[in-house]
């Protein structure tokens, strides 16, 4: 990261606050402050974080055995189903927005987003999402049963549950294209006068390519969904084969968003790592114009690869390979990344509070994800593995160790900035370690489950998989219970404990958002400062 | 915010939209046949 | 609430632990504790797992080499131990090494996947070809050429009921065991054709390393050579609704002169069981077959005792609708499904003495038994609404 420095840090605009700052429930559904906004998407995706996570311990508790034991098949498909839809749109995604809303402006010295009313709106569909998802399983024939991925002709065997679905997903869909477009004009045209592109945080420059990414992608999703509403009930017949359509059109059209979307979900995380790793090693992030480029290379090569997600739908061999290829591309630039980072942390001073347990555990996990993403783009090794636990192992590898942990670095390096108080460092580390111990243990077995053939989204399995399952069930529920110190923690620096936190919370943190105040006033660079 | 910056601020948007919409529209016209899978 | 969680958990376990101290590695299956991919007895199977291990030991070398660094930066570049931080943060010649030295090693691994791929891909000239085609919830296959040219039947598993939900000790084949395998002779090239009535299913066996996805109107095809003769299990690959982990497949490979009397022995079957829709049967032999068929193929939703699953799958006991009215409007359902839900179409899965065996049986079981018209369906009455 470029080193900023600030020429003019404006006086906090302590007296004016009670003239412009709402109180009580006005304060919160008529928020247009990007910090409340920004609260408000982090508190809403780690509910739907613990809502996904009890849909994962539901299944888990079915797999601990073979056989069924507590829920029909059917109900089954729906937990496996919503569990990824929830985690996806109700947290990964509105957190890494909550991340941009607090932070970017902070960092570029703007005083707000560029659209804050709309901000508001993005945030407001968010809960309607949620209960449009939640209140799909109480449908007649239950919740969507087809997979995350909805594939037709099966999405178009299910009953209105499916159609809740499909509404969510417009209106989460809504609410991520208006906050990529808030997103990018912000960074595009409020940066404080001196900084230049090429002198912004990573954090700024990952966000404003996923920005690009999401306009991309967000619309296609869109189009995708709808046409399995119409094909379900206005007579169309894009999927239907019998009727002249094409069921693998739809897998097109969905990885064409689904691969670039996965991108959407770490791109941000890399870039909380790229200012975690420099604060704590003391030293300038290595090669800055090169993680650029990188991320750039990422972001466009995530187009050109979708449908190694399909080299099992019977592709003629000049697709396979192809996408083969160009997937196994895409470790190029992500190994520059790691290097990067590893290089930044060479002949530093480093020290090991809990973000940088987590950026370090994120390296560490992300990479072995990583690995197991390069073995499941050849395709011949993919064939046996497609659709098994392996390829659950590796998602979750890149999903959680990655984009989850990333998001863990990010919390603990900027809660002190946001709630003005030093959280509970002991009790930071013991959730690192927790999670980090407990996620392996539920993970890494499914490696082996995945290799030796069980295939994925069963509610029952043959009974010599039974030991990996049980040990994945134990892990799970360890992971899970281990997130809600995270929870206890930040609730407890939220309601004011712990040691006052200074502007710059910590010794080797850079950039403009250390120039302010912890926490940071309600209002900050009502004056732009002006950069070096 | 001066209105200066409103006004930009609003025509990057627009611009922005503009290729949302364009999106959309493309991936109908793909998936109608207009090339096919 | 808790205290039930633990009775239930312990429970659990102690199954779990009765299950684990029976298992035992299942037959042309995984192993237990299976750590790594099946060797396989195809030589495509075989370059698979040779081209994983190859590619996991050069991820292994590089994962030691990164965090080799990365881990003696943690130990020695400590502030602890008084490091003071260096101030290099770029250098074009390390940053040009470490992104051409991997696109290397990329094309090293990418030239024996592409031969593999090709290889894989590679259906023609095949000695046997089979049309498989994938069913909510079974497997249908049928010889399109040799020997068994014109067998056809279904795959249904044969796992009882009574071990899934765990009334009864699980056998070493739980779950991957079936009524009537597929049948191949060895060392031949089989070519697997295949296709779906209703949604995408997937037709995986890894012991041969084949998956190939069945799409719905649409022929994919897949191939292989097995080596050693045995029976070999798989499951479907693709989520399919409610019994997608209930589908499995078995694949018994025999010597070539099995294979030609067990053809020889299908045949004579065939000819033999041919079903007559032009004769009458009376209501015994109808409710009897029936009885059958409905076993086979409508229990899963509707449920043995026909009472189905309310809200979803609508029961045939006391139904008014259908079963308890003129027989037109059941026998068109059966035919035809109700597109838009999970009720298949049986009409190509069927025969008219098979769904009129399975009609009358639901008009004479449960409580319908005495109720409603046309409590007798003969074949004829399904062939001329067909």
């Amino acid at each position: 990261m470029s080193s900023v420095t600030a020429d003019h840090v404006p006086a906090i605009q302590g007296h004016e606050d009670h003239h412009h700052k709402p109180h009580g429930w006005r304060r919160w559904l008529f928020a247009t402050n990007h910090k409340d906004i920004g609260t408000m998407y982090l508190i809403f995706s780690f509910c739907m974080l613990l809502e996904g996570g009890v849909l994962a311990l539901l299944l888990r508790t079915e797999l601990f055995s073979p056989g069924l034991q507590f829920f029909r098949p059917e109900l089954f498909n729906q937990f496996t189903t919503m569990h990824g839809l929830i985690m996806i749109f109700g947290a990964i995604m509105p957190a890494f927005v909550g991340f941009a809303n607090w932070m970017i402006p902070l960092q570029i010295g703007a005083s707000d987003m560029a659209f804050a009313r709309m901000n508001n709106f993005s945030f407001w569909l968010l809960p309607i999402g949620a209960i449009l998802f939640t209140v799909s399983f109480f449908m007649p024939g239950g919740a969507n049963a087809a997979g995350w991925t909805m594939y037709a002709p099966l999405s178009l065997q299910m009953g209105p549950g499916m159609d809740f679905n499909i509404f969510a997903v417009h209106i989460l869909g809504a609410s991520s294209i208006m906050g990529a477009i808030n997103i990018i004009v912000t960074v595009l045209n409020m940066r404080a006068p001196g900084m230049t592109l090429m002198k912004m945080p990573m954090f700024c420059w990952t966000w404003l390519i996923t920005a690009y990414l999401l306009l991309a992608i967000m619309p296609v999703l869109a189009a995708a969904v709808t046409m399995l509403l119409t094909d379900r009930h206005f007579g169309t017949a894009f999927f239907n084969a019998a009727a002249g359509g094409d069921p693998v059109l739809y897998q097109h059209v969905f990885w064409f968003f689904g691969h670039p979307e996965v991108y959407v979900m770490i791109l941000p995380a890399f870039g909380i790592i790229s200012q975690v790793v420099p604060a704590f090693a003391r030293k300038r992030l290595f090669g800055y114009a090169s993680m650029v480029y990188a991320t750039a290379a990422i972001a466009i090569l995530s187009f050109l690869v979708w449908a190694h997600h399909m080299f099992a739908t019977g592709m003629p061999i000049t697709g396979q390979l192809y996408f083969m290829y160009a997937t196994m591309l895409i470790s190029i630039p992500t190994g520059v990344k790691v290097f990067n980072w590893v290089a930044t942390m060479w002949r530093g001073s480093l020290t090991f509070e809990t973000p940088m347990l987590f950026a370090v555990g994120f390296i560490f996990v992300f990479v072995i994800g990583g690995f197991t993403g390069l073995i499941v783009a050849v395709a011949p090794i993919d064939i046996q593995v497609h659709d098994t636990y392996y390829v659950i192992a590796h998602f979750h590898y890149v999903m959680v160790a990655g984009s989850l942990f990333g998001m863990y670095a990010g919390a603990y390096y900027w809660l002190p900035k946001w709630t003005g108080r030093m959280y509970d460092e002991k009790l930071g580390k013991l959730h690192f370690w927790s999670s980090m111990i407990s996620f392996n243990i539920t993970f890494f077995p499914m490696h082996f489950l995945g290799l030796a053939g069980m295939p994925r989204r069963y509610a029952d399995y043959a009974a010599q998989f039974t030991d990996f399952n049980v040990i994945a069930t134990i892990g799970a529920f360890w992971f899970g219970i281990s997130q809600l110190i995270f929870l206890y923690l930040a609730v407890r620096a939220w309601t004011g404990h712990g040691e006052p936190a200074a502007a710059k919370s910590w010794e080797g943190a850079e950039g403009l958002e250390w120039t302010v105040p912890s926490p940071a006033p309600f209002h900050t660079f009502v004056t732009p400062p002006v950069v070096k | 915010m001066t209105p200066e910056q409103r006004r930009k601020n609003r025509n990057t948007a627009l611009a922005l939209v503009v290729f949302v919409i364009a999106v959309i529209a493309w991936s109908f016209w793909r998936a109608s046949g207009g090339v096919g899978s | 609430m808790k205290k039930l969680r633990g009775v239930l958990g312990t429970g659990a376990l102690l199954m779990a632990g009765a299950a684990m101290a029976q298992v035992e590695d299942m037959p042309g299956g995984p192993r237990v504790n299976q750590l790594n991919l099946h060797e396989g007895v195809t030589q495509i199977a075989q370059d698979v797992a040779w081209l994983h291990w190859m590619i996991m030991i050069i991820c292994l070398v590089i994962f030691v080499g990164v965090f080799g660094v990365m881990f003696y930066s943690i130990a020695m570049h400590r502030k602890s131990r008084g490091a003071v931080p260096a101030k290099f943060h770029e250098h074009v010649g390390i940053e040009i090494a470490w992104t051409v030295i991997p696109f290397i090693i990329i094309i090293a691994m990418a030239l024996p996947a592409t031969k593999l791929m090709v290889a894989m891909k590679d259906t023609s000239n095949a000695d046997l070809t089979v049309k498989v085609t994938g069913y909510q919830w079974k497997w249908g296959y049928e010889y399109v050429d040799g020997p068994a040219q014109g067998v056809q039947f279904l795959s249904n598993l044969a796992t009882p009921r009574a071990q899934i939900e765990g009334t009864e000790p699980r056998s070493n084949t739980y779950l991957m065991e079936v009524d009537k395998p597929l049948v191949v002779p060895v060392d031949k090239k089989v070519r697997i054709v295949l296709t779906s009535t209703d949604v995408i299913h997937s037709w995986m066996v890894p012991e041969f390393g084949v998956k190939q996805d069945a799409m719905p109107g649409f022929l994919r095809d897949t191939w292989f050579r097995a080596e050693k003769v045995g029976t070999y299990r798989g499951q479907c690959a693709e989520l399919c609704g409610k019994d997608h982990a209930f589908m499995p497949i078995v694949v018994n490979v025999v010597s070539q002169a099995d294979y030609e009397k067990w053809s020889a022995e299908q045949q004579k079957v065939l000819a033999s069981a041919a079903d007559d829709p032009n004769k009458k049967y009376t209501s015994q032999e109808l409710v009897t077959r029936g009885q059958q068929v409905y076993t086979a193929n409508c229990v899963a939703c509707h449920q043995a005792n026909g009472k189905g699953l309310p809200g979803t799958f609508p029961a045939l006991d006391a139904n008014e609708k259908f079963v308890l009215a003129p027989m037109k409007d059941q026998i068109l359902t059966v035919l035809n499904g109700h597109p838009g839900t999970a009720m298949a179409a049986f009409r190509d899965q069927l025969n008219d003495v098979e769904i009129a065996s399975v009609v009358t049986y639901t008009r004479n079981a449960w409580s319908n038994a005495g109720k409603g018209p046309d409590p007798v369906v003969q074949p004829a009455d399904v062939k001329a609404l067909r």
